[in-house]
């Protein structure tokens, strides 16, 4: 194992703890969510109660996704085609995040600071998974 | 019609209502509405912060149902990730109930209780036929 394809492991086990965590909170515990993303993502949410109940679908898909990401764990190399959904999944977040940034200063008054750190750690993420994908295929 | 063949068309179906729904969201924000009203008796108000929690959102939605298309192209090899979204299903029904049965009833789309019902057994029946094909795989 290189140590790119570790490092793609490395990933890819917090990738999938954070989504287990984020959507057990999310689905349980939408207080502790709300707080969580104040202080991760530096989002300060206004309107509450819509946004708590929308939580509790999109937290079950979270833990799903991280599920799919363990069991990818557990045999990299059986599923390491589903790695490209994961870094796609991670692609269209930090284009979120790019495109609507100015909204997100704005509106969750998150700082650019804040916004940057997930899009670099996003981006390191689909590195790591696209390079692991590419040396299977080649 | 074989177990094999069978499995493979739910896994389509769960696919391709999953990864419409998802590029619904992330394409056609203005659908939200009714996507809420419909398929998840949520009485949505659109506003700023739902128009960006609908990005994340759909992108799980999106890519799960990628994941099951994913499996349905080898069932056998994929049988984890059917169990996984097999988990999903059931989870989604449990948050069903209980926010049919406790939400704010300002959230709650009124719809027919007996439409409930049957969209709640459709993804029951989906969910325990997936995974007894899937369990009878050899």
């Amino acid at each position: 194992m290189s140590i790119l394809d570790l490092l793609a492991a490395v990933y890819l086990f917090l990738f999938s703890f954070y989504h287990v965590i984020q959507g057990f909170l999310s689905v349980f515990f939408s207080d502790y969510a709300l707080k969580f993303n104040e202080a991760v993502y530096g989002f300060h949410s206004k309107e509450k109660e819509q946004l708590k109940m929308t939580f509790k679908p999109w937290g079950s898909f979270s833990i799903a996704i991280g599920i799919i990401g363990f069991l990818v764990l557990f045999d990299l190399e059986k599923y390491f085609i589903i790695l490209i959904g994961f870094a796609s999944l991670l692609l269209l977040r930090a284009g979120y995040r790019v495109s609507l940034r100015e909204k997100i200063y704005v509106y969750w008054k998150a700082s650019p600071f804040q916004n940057w750190r997930m899009i670099v750690i996003q981006l390191i993420g689909i590195a790591l998974f696209l390079t692991f994908v590419i040396t299977r295929l080649l | 019609m074989g177990t094999e063949k069978t499995l493979k068309i739910l896994l389509w179906i769960a696919a391709v209502y999953h990864i419409l729904l998802g590029l619904l969201g992330v394409f056609a924000k203005e659908t939200a509405v009714f996507i809420a009203n419909s398929f998840f008796n949520f009485n949505l108000t659109l506003n700023d912060e739902m128009l960006w929690i609908i990005n994340p959102f759909s992108a799980y939605l999106l890519f799960f149902g990628v994941f099951m298309a994913v499996a349905a192209t080898d069932p056998k090899k994929y049988r984890n990730i059917i169990y996984a979204g097999v988990g999903l299903f059931a989870l989604r029904i449990v948050q069903r109930i209980i926010f049919l049965v406790s939400a704010p009833v300002a959230l709650v789309y009124s719809v027919d209780p007996l439409r409930n019902i049957i969209a709640i057994a459709v993804v029951a029946v989906m969910g325990i036929w997936m995974y007894v094909l899937a369990r009878k795989l050899n």
